[in-house]
């Protein structure tokens, strides 16, 4: 399987130099996703919400992306009392962006999640009596979920300048980040009482009646529901990212790129201690359809590196359409490789980029951008 | 009564250039980077903009980030003045103190060979246990620097004063048996002299012959030595073509004792410093500063 996915990947490559158009390049963080968030020298012209906030933009720019990471199912072998237990994990991240220019600066505001939900869900034996005295029938079932939640979201404001061939750039950020740990207990608790009338010896007697005695109009006297946090907090806070990016010419006129970027500059405390990251990037592009590019961060006294490729084309005949594909490699305390993958129908793009994980399916992205 | 307080808010030397060279930068220190340096050295030299950045790992312990504006001020005046701009944070690897400066300075030329420069900061420090924010701080300071360049410009002499003056509010929050609290604090004044000399002025009053191989390297040498609170710096750096290598020993005896390094080197118009401070007690500090000309 993976061996036709390289002859596919192998064959676009050498498809689209074909084509010297140029192109849009859709939605910003789903195409950083596929060039392994090779983001400092990376030239974006639809918005710059997780990039360099540097980077230029063309047009007016709406976009949104969604994505899925994580997901992980998996039943375990139930402890003593339990009927069955089930592990999960799923982590949403859904954003959206709207990005213009206004003369040689260019603003652009969004809003990023990322919502980390982790479960592990048990059923216990159900436990029933029958008090016979009280013609009474008891019986409680317990559901225990077990969760933790981190859910960061952040909306980001940003401004960029150009400065002869260069671009300087800062956003604000607002970041609030939301943790919440603990279990809920769900019981369902049956209590029905019949006459005296019903020959508790009978079952064919005494099961009709004990249905015939609960209150179905209003099960929810039978439900209890009880939350116990163990962990509940939310902090929000500002912080800033600085962009710096430069173009030189070598082949043709600023193929070459050279930027800088200082992410979480105030470095404020969250739930997760957000560390500066101090990147230096270049990127070249030289050709329309090709572009590559490499960055290195330093974070938390470790060194960062990101590469991504990418190739594209577009096309007038027939259609407005465009295709591009992307390559990325992150490495960050592992190695995660990334692929993507863009389509444009007019003014409509749509991209989807997956990254590796170790232990999950990765991560899925899928983003849709138009210009106007 | 306000207490004087050394602990917070130090004046962290956050430019590579004068970590290089052991700290002894109140002489030396021009452009952007003479806002946390020496305010005075604000004017001097400044044409165009200038912008640095800078990441300090000090002792593998604490991350400063730092960002530098000097920006020329265009007056129909003879003498040159400058406006500067800057912005600190720093905090520990698992944030439980962390400390914010932002503020503006004003570098002026005074006479000929004079710059005399004055800078302000707002200063906000938190204090965090796990995720609860268990105190915080506010307050206002003021610096004061002065160079005054003699022979030419071969000889430089500077004095600065960090917080001269200051004053700190902080609330300290309830936690535990611990009742809340509120105290202010001033800050120690932090004072530096110090000088550069360039090598060939100085080998010149010494009456050393000139050998034409030699010379020009010297002309572009300087040395620079500064004597701080509690501390002596001996430095040396040296331009090779776009390049800068620089040399230093810090004495205190302190943690940060010790020899330091580093080099730089222009690029169109980035300038990237780098720069190693050898620890007394086998620590170290990591600094890159990185300075765009517009």
């Amino acid at each position: 399987m993976q061996k036709k996915w390289g002859w596919w990947f192998l064959g676009v490559l050498v498809f689209l130099p074909v084509s010297q158009a140029d192109w849009v390049k859709g939605n910003e963080i789903v195409r950083l996703a596929g060039l392994g968030n090779t983001r400092v020298a990376t030239s974006h012209q639809s918005g710059s919400l997780v990039g360099n906030p540097a980077a230029s933009i063309n047009g007016n720019n709406l976009s949104f992306q969604w994505g899925l990471a994580n997901l992980d199912y998996q039943s375990m072998v139930p402890q003593v009392g339990f009927h069955a237990q089930n592990r999960a994990s799923l982590d949403f991240l859904p954003g959206f962006y709207y990005a213009r220019p206004f003369g040689r600066y260019n603003l652009h505001i969004g809003f990023i999640g990322q919502f980390k939900n982790k479960t592990q869900i048990g059923m216990e034996h159900t436990r029933s009596e029958y008090i016979i005295n009280e013609q009474r029938f008891l019986a409680k079932a317990n559901l225990v979920s077990t969760y933790d939640l981190l859910w960061q979201s952040a909306w980001l404001f940003g401004l960029s300048c150009q400065i002869g061939t260069s671009h300087l750039g800062l956003r604000i950020k607002a970041s609030t980040q939301r943790a919440k740990a603990g279990q809920i207990l769900s019981s369902l608790n049956l209590d029905a009482q019949h006459g005296s009338d019903v020959n508790v010896n009978d079952p064919r007697a005494l099961i009709p009646a004990v249905i015939d005695s609960l209150d179905f109009a209003n099960p929810s006297q039978y439900l209890e529901r009880l939350d116990d946090s163990r962990i509940n907090q939310k902090i929000t806070k500002y912080d800033l990212d600085f962009g710096y990016q430069s173009y030189f010419s070598f082949r043709k006129v600023d193929d070459f790129c050279v930027g800088i970027m200082v992410e979480n500059m105030l470095q404020r405390r969250l739930i997760q201690q957000s560390f500066t990251q101090f990147g230096v990037g270049v990127s070249y592009q030289p050709n329309n359809w090709m572009l590559g590019g490499i960055d290195i961060f330093r974070s938390a006294q470790r060194f960062n590196f990101n590469f991504g490729l990418e190739v594209g084309t577009s096309w007038k005949k027939g259609f407005n359409g465009g295709l591009a594909v992307r390559f990325g490699i992150q490495h960050h305390k592992e190695t995660t490789p990334s692929l993507g993958v863009q389509i444009a129908l007019g003014g409509s793009t749509w991209n989807y980029a997956w990254q590796r994980k170790t232990n999950s399916i990765g991560q899925h992205f899928l983003g849709s951008a138009i210009r106007f | 009564m306000i207490r004087l307080s050394d602990a917070a808010f130090e004046r962290i030397q956050l430019s590579a250039r004068s970590i290089g060279i052991g700290g002894a930068s109140v002489a030396l220190t021009s452009g952007a980077d003479s806002v946390s340096q020496n305010v005075a050295g604000l004017a001097v030299d400044l044409h165009n903009p200038e912008l640095a950045l800078s990441h300090l790992e000090l002792y593998g312990l604490l991350h400063y980030n730092a960002i530098f504006t000097a920006i020329p001020i265009l007056l129909d005046n003879q003498w040159k003045s400058s406006l500067g701009l800057h912005l600190t944070s720093s905090t520990d690897k698992s944030g439980v103190y962390q400390e914010i400066e932002m503020g503006c300075a004003i570098g002026q030329q005074i006479s000929s060979s004079t710059y005399l420069g004055f800078g302000f900061s707002y200063l906000t420090s938190q204090a965090n246990l796990g995720i609860t924010q268990i105190g915080t701080g506010r307050g206002l300071s003021m610096d004061i620097g002065i160079q005054h360049r003699l022979a030419n410009q071969k000889v430089v002499v500077g004095a600065s004063v960090a917080h001269l003056l200051s004053y700190i509010d902080y609330d300290r929050r309830q936690i535990g048996g611990a009742k809340s609290r509120q105290y202010n604090e001033k800050l120690s004044p932090h004072i530096r002299l110090g000088g550069i000399m360039s090598l060939d002025f100085l080998f010149g009053q010494l009456h050393f012959p000139k050998y034409r191989l030699i010379t020009p390297t010297l002309e572009k040498t300087v040395i620079a030595f500064e004597l701080a609170s509690r501390r002596f710096s001996l430095g040396l750096e040296s331009e090779v073509q776009n390049g800068y290598l620089r040399f230093g020993y810090r004495y205190n005896g302190g943690l940060d004792q010790g020899i330091c390094a580093g080099f730089g080197y222009k690029f169109h118009q980035f300038k990237v410093d780098y720069s190693w401070a050898n620890g007394h007690f086998g620590t170290s500090s990591h600094l890159i500063s990185i300075t765009l000309h517009f």
